[in-house]
């Protein structure tokens, strides 16, 4: 508890020094508490005794198919195809034969997923976990209409 | 296709071994479709041709035990197998063994982070963890520790550090950050290095060399032994965190900001690996080069112009961090802007007007070692996503970073490519990445591509500039190229390696280094 409150007091006191006394501020980043690197998923897990669908698709798909800025397959998507076709969790055109198609032999930019990546069952999970997604935000998209 | 085979093992033999590999971990951790499950144990990116990296089987132990049962079984038949970890090994081969037909040793199941101890600053973790897997778990326990992890970052721990590899915080020099390493022998022997070596040993993670020679070296980039624990030091959260990029208008800039920057970094001034990073690599976090240019060969001037100035980004972008209490960020950032306002049309940038653009969020997130995978989108660049890296060392001095660049660039344009590329400026030396891009769909390309990497080694080896990694297909080359006094170095690496795997099981190939019997084929 005492280290915490240290931690505050400095953070306190770097927002009254650069903003008062510093000429030309140098825009401090506050350490803020990290979180961990998964998404808000819209779909309830998979049952099974492998890694849920949604865990696997944070750890391995979601770094570069994430929605935003940043992600390399969103961008590429949008730019090779549409908008509407860039988030693989917003799509409902994606069958199951298809993902697990690509995650084992990859396409172009994406390299293929090695079975200890992703063993056969978490695929499987995977593929419905990315389905249910994009049924559910089309969804969700038709009820904010 | 034939099936792959290891070199002078028979279908029979071969089918023996992987059924007394079977009798240890089970058929479901054992690979031997070439179609269904292989695929992704070969290099997608490579510039030749798939199956001169096609790996016969994948077996992937879960144990200590297991790792010693399979080499006795190798061992026995003379199989060699290529071990990898976690993370993929893209520009550098992948997950693909050095010569078709090895087995592929993949230690991804063994993914234990066996420690992670807040007060010393330091986790003990096995192969098979990734930086996003000891990300999580740190903010799951809430410790106040950072990672330093390589970009992209679905990399792994204990395969980055023994490949040399680099990431961005202060404790960007992996190898040097490194502590305690388990080690599996050739005949099944294990090994803790270091302070480890004692029975009840406390301090394991903490002093790296024990008494005696320090071995852990001997294990990085080689083939002596299969590293199954490591021991890596994290940084204490600081209580605070300024990241701040240059942008550097001219070519030439690059000599001036190298040379300012080797004091700051040499007193650690600037404490963490600074990158000095070139448009097209900046660039290519949000946009593609037909966006651009749709013609043939290297982005001309003009368009290059443009996109500096629509995207806000210089011909060099140095991207550094301070770190501390305020009044050392202070004090640090005061001496920073200081030497390089002496730069002509310098200028500073900082989160509050940058924030929001991928090539600015992702350094911002790499340099507190937040895993993420913006660089992949350099893959987007060119299209077809093939990729390969020449990787020279160079001091940090500002006539040897000029020099680099403009033999590279030149070269680059003659073979009708992109230079995209990065400096990571360490304390006393800078990996110079080149990432050279191609359609890995187009073999005239590709081909192109491998015939450029081949002369840049002579370029490089012609002005005395060494490589400190590189991809499957030019490992020999590159062996050579360190042959001063006829390749001593080469040589006593060979006789480590007929001392500790006289059959010749490990990795054969690794980095040129091959054993006593597949010497003379290399």
């Amino acid at each position: 508890m005492k280290k915490r409150l240290i931690t505050v007091l400095l953070l306190v006191s770097s927002i009254s020094l650069f903003g008062c006394e510093q000429t030309e501020p140098s825009k401090p980043v506050a350490v803020e508490k990290p979180t961990p690197v998964v998404s808000t998923p819209l779909v309830q897990p998979t049952k099974s005794t492998a890694r849920a669908g949604r865990v696997i698709y944070d750890l391995h798909c979601a770094g570069c198919h994430a929605a935003g800025l940043g992600h390399a397959a969103t961008m590429k998507l949008k730019l090779a195809r549409t908008e509407g076709m860039a988030v693989l969790v917003q799509r409902t055109d994606l069958t199951s034969a298809y993902i697990n198609h690509v995650v084992r032999d990859g396409l172009l930019e994406m390299p293929p997923f090695r079975p200890t990546d992703i063993n056969d069952e978490e695929l499987e999970n995977l593929s419905q976990y990315i389905i249910d997604s994009g049924k559910a935000y089309q969804q969700q998209e038709k009820n904010n209409e | 296709m034939n099936k792959p085979l290891p070199q002078g093992i028979s279908l029979e033999q071969f089918n023996g071994a992987i059924a007394d590999i079977i009798k240890i971990i089970g058929d479901e951790f054992v690979f031997t479709d070439d179609i269904k499950e292989l695929r992704s144990y070969r290099d997608p990116y490579n510039t030749t041709r798939d199956e001169d990296f096609a790996p016969s089987a994948a077996v992937a132990p879960k144990t200590l035990e297991h790792i010693q049962k399979i080499l006795a079984v190798v061992n026995q038949y003379k199989i060699p197998v290529w071990t990898i970890s976690t993370g993929k090994n893209f520009a550098y081969g992948g997950a693909a063994p050095r010569k078709p037909g090895y087995i592929v040793l993949d230690l991804k199941r063994m993914n234990r982070i066996i420690e992670v101890n807040e007060k010393h600053g330091y986790a003990i973790v096995e192969p098979g963890v990734s930086y996003y897997d000891l990300y999580n778990y740190i903010q799951e326990k809430g410790y106040k520790l950072w990672i330093d992890c390589a970009a992209p970052a679905w990399g792994g721990i204990v395969g980055n550090t023994s490949e040399h590899g680099a990431g961005y915080t202060p404790y960007g020099d992996h190898l040097l950050m490194q502590c305690g390493m388990q080690v599996v022998l050739a005949d099944g022997t294990v090994v803790e290095t270091g302070m480890a070596g004692s029975d009840n040993s406390k301090t394991g993670s903490l002093y790296k060399y024990g008494q005696g020679p320090w071995v852990d070296g001997l294990f990085t980039q080689s083939n002596f032994g299969v590293i199954t624990r490591m021991g890596i030091w994290l940084m204490p959260e600081p209580p605070g965190y300024t990241p701040f990029m240059v942008t550097l208008p001219h070519e030439q800039d690059l000599e001036l900001i190298t040379d300012l920057a080797q004091p700051l970094k040499l007193n650690m001034v600037i404490p963490n690996a600074a990158t000095t990073v070139d448009l097209l690599w900046e660039a290519a976090m949000s946009h593609t080069k037909a966006q651009y240019y749709t013609g043939k060969g290297p982005m001309p001037d003009s368009a290059r112009k443009k996109l500096g100035e629509d995207l806000g980004l210089g011909v060099w972008n140095f991207y550094a961090a301070v770190y501390g209490p305020p009044p050392i960020m202070k004090n640090n950032m005061d001496l920073i802007r200081d030497t390089f306002s002496k730069i002509p049309g310098a200028e500073f940038h900082y989160d509050d007007t940058r924030k929001g653009s991928p090539g600015w969020d992702y350094r911002v997130e790499l340099m507190r070692g937040k895993p993420n995978m913006t660089e992949f989108s350099l893959l987007n660049w060119v299209g077809g996503g093939g990729h390969i890296n020449f990787s020279p060392i160079s001091a940090v001095n500002g006539k040897d970073a000029y020099r680099q660049f403009d033999m590279i660039r030149n070269r680059a344009h003659e073979f009708d490519f992109d230079y995209i590329g990065e400096f990571l400026v360490g304390w006393r030396d800078q990996h110079h990445i080149f990432m050279l891009m191609f359609d890995r769909m187009n073999v005239e390309e590709k081909k192109r591509a491998h015939e450029l990497f081949d002369v840049l080694i002579d370029d490089a080896a012609d002005h005395g500039y060494g490589e400190y990694r590189t991809h499957l297909s030019f490992m020999d080359k590159i062996a050579k190229s360190y042959g001063w006094n006829d390749n001593a170095l080469l040589k006593a690496q060979q006789k480590i390696k007929d001392e500790l795997d006289p059959n010749g099981i490990l990795s054969p190939g690794k980095m040129g280094i091959w054993p006593k019997r597949m010497r003379d084929d290399a």
